[in-house]
């Protein structure tokens, strides 16, 4: 038997480098390498904090460009009694949208799980709760991108005195007409197709499936959606 | 009493005697006479009421010949006049009067084959209703009496036929005519012909047009005589402008058409209004055009106003646009509010009035989208080159780093 007091026996080797399992991958690996990235994460617990802080710049930008659209249509409208209401509209706006970023997170991550399912796909909804929400990580520049576009053409707006509800409609429909906004929109189109092709990868790591399932899974609803909401407006 | 008797017969001799001493001879012509030529030798009437000479035998002798009108155009019907008188101190009974044609003069009655006797210095009308026929000139129908004993007269009396129409001309008239538009027209009548018309006027005639006056009465024209008759003309769509001069040759009527002869089309000289230097600016489906109206025409333009055509609905606060009086070669700015859908021209309407107070409307196009600017609250806008190669560069990068991702 060994002498307790002895002790352990001291190795002469160089001690060997331990994994650190914990350690969280660069937001610039998620850009450039998402596979790696993912992979990376899922050796370690399910963490929302970083995803959250991701999808609540995305709203905060949404909400700005909100703000500045609700704010212009409001001081476009002529009606007795709104007077002084355009802050309130533009803050109602903000909080829209920032409310409908959080919940199309939600939503997205929703649908993914359940199309997954049919793939037989394996993993935590909060695991891929997170791994959505890091794919949200393009839209912050889109959304940056697009508000400057916004903000840009805001600022140049002859805003008219509108009364008739008809025509305060047809006015925020040449709006969306207007090129520098359809260049918003396509702007938005392209990151939102950046952050699908992340979305590929974290499905794939965070439901265990083939790039293939993975691909299946993500970019139908998210080609959906294009069709539903953005193109229609491009195209009109 | 014998001796009273006698002496009375010798004072009623010597009264016939002295009278006969103190009138003048008169020189009656003779079936040997000249026969006269010309107007001045054909008196309108035989007026001559002076005393028959008569001398022993019976003589017949014409003393006068007049016609109505004094020159005949051809169809004409005129009134041939001739007086005979007898010259002896005897009655002559003559059996029948007559007028043989000549030429283009023809007789249209025969009204005295009886005619009776014509007392000793007694004078006696015959009238006779001759036509004139082709060609021009003058003819010689002989009068005729005859008489019982052989002893009566042939008297060829000269009748002219021309038939020279009044000559008629514009003196003024448009360049073209123009629908709606008020142009002067002055009619010239000249008289060639050698005797006078009567009854002179001239009158529109046609269709599709409205004159003011609606005709003109100048009278009687004396032989080489003018006058003028003016008309304000005024034309519609498709209208057949002629003049008609009417005229009397004695108791015969004519008339005279004339075209005005002028086509449709712009008077050279008509206002001409362009538009140009346009602006559009949309807000809130509500479109703002603003542009520049210019006379390039020679005349002035009055009352103009612009206003959108169908197809576009007027909007406060410009439904229309009233400028006024517009020089030649003079030009004002203008402004339009109208709502407009699924256009991309807006129709305009200029009208304007000229001189007489005539309207006219003219009628162009302004693009929707031809000055749409950045700054315009709605569809319009240019998009700047460097929000475009941005997009390009986010897109391009994008594209690298999602190939980029596929490639690990």
């Amino acid at each position: 038997m060994n002498d307790p007091e002895q002790g352990a026996p001291v190795s002469d080797a160089p001690p060997v480098p331990r994994r650190d399992e914990t350690r969280h991958p660069s937001l610039m690996e998620l850009v450039t390498n998402p596979r790696g990235f993912f992979e990376a994460l899922e050796a370690g617990p399910v963490s929302l904090g970083v995803p959250f802080l991701i999808v609540l710049a995305v709203g905060v930008v949404g909400a700005i460009a909100a703000y500045q659209m609700s704010s212009v249509v409001i001081r476009a409208l002529d009606i007795p009694g709104m007077e002084g209401i355009g802050g309130a509209m533009g803050a109602i706006g903000a909080i829209s949208a920032l409310i409908a970023t959080i919940l199309f997170w939600v939503i997205y991550t929703a649908v993914f799980y359940v199309i997954s399912m049919a793939f037989n796909g394996q993993g935590d909804f909060n695991r891929l709760l997170a791994y959505v929400g890091y794919g949200h990580l393009p839209q912050v520049i889109g959304g940056i991108v697009a508000t400057a576009l916004t903000w840009n053409f805001v600022l140049n707006l002859q805003i008219p005195s509108l009364t008739d509800p008809d025509a305060i409609q047809e006015w925020t429909q040449s709006l969306l007409q207007n090129p520098t906004m359809q260049l918003a929109s396509v702007v938005g189109l392209l990151f939102l197709l950046w952050s699908a092709n992340i979305w590929i990868f974290g499905v794939r790591t965070g439901r265990n499936l083939s790039t293939r399932d993975a691909a299946i899974t993500v970019l139908v609803p998210v080609l959906i959606y294009l069709l539903v909401s953005i193109v229609p407006t491009l195209v009109a | 009493m014998t001796r009273r008797l006698l002496l009375v017969t010798l004072a009623l001799l010597g009264c016939i005697a002295c009278a006969s001493a103190a009138i003048p001879a008169f020189p009656f012509p003779t079936s040997g006479v000249t026969l006269p030529a010309g107007e001045a030798t054909l008196p309108t009437a035989a007026a001559t009421t002076a005393p028959i000479v008569t001398q022993a035998g019976n003589q017949l002798a014409v003393v006068s010949t007049a016609i109505d009108p004094p020159v005949l155009m051809r169809g004409d019907r005129a009134t041939l006049t001739v007086e005979v008188a007898n010259t002896g101190t005897t009655p002559v009974r003559a059996s029948r009067a007559a007028l043989l044609p000549d030429g283009p003069v023809m007789v249209a009655n025969d009204p005295y084959a009886v005619v009776g006797e014509i007392g000793a210095g007694n004078r006696m009308t015959f009238s006779f209703t001759v036509t004139a026929g082709s060609p021009d000139g003058t003819a010689y129908p002989v009068f005729t009496l005859a008489v019982n004993e052989g002893r009566g007269i042939r008297y060829p009396v000269p009748v002219r036929v021309d038939s020279t129409p009044p000559a008629v001309s514009f003196v003024q008239k448009p360049d073209a005519l123009t629908a709606g538009r008020g142009d002067r027209v002055v009619v010239s009548v000249g008289n060639p012909r050698q005797d006078s018309l009567d009854g002179v006027m001239v009158a529109p005639r046609g269709q599709g047009f409205t004159t003011t006056p609606s005709a003109v009465f100048i009278g009687a024209l004396a032989s080489n005589g003018q006058a003028t008759a003016s008309f304000n003309v005024t034309p519609e769509e498709n209208a057949t402008i002629r003049f008609e001069v009417v005229y009397y040759n004695g108791q015969n009527r004519h008339a005279m058409p004339v075209d005005l002869g002028v086509g449709y089309g712009r008077s050279k000289f008509q206002a001409d209004l362009i538009l140009s230097n346009f602006e559009v600016e949309q807000s809130g489906g509500v479109y703002r055009l603003s542009g520049d109206v210019n006379n390039a025409g020679l005349s002035a333009a009055r009352s103009v106003m612009i206003a959108p055509g169908e197809g576009v609905t007027p909007a406060d606060p410009y439904p229309r646009y009233v400028i006024g009086s517009l020089d030649p070669d003079d030009f004002a700015s203008f402004e339009l509010n109208f709502r407009a859908q699924d256009l991309s021209a807006v129709p305009l309407v200029i009208s304007y009035r000229d001189e007489n107070g005539d309207p006219f409307e003219q009628r162009t196009e302004a693009s929707l989208a031809l000055n749409q600017t950045a700054d315009a609250g709605g569809a319009g806008g240019d998009l700047p080159i460097a929000w475009i190669a941005l997009a390009l560069v986010l897109a391009a990068g994008v594209g690298y780093l999602i190939y980029r991702s596929w490639r690990r």
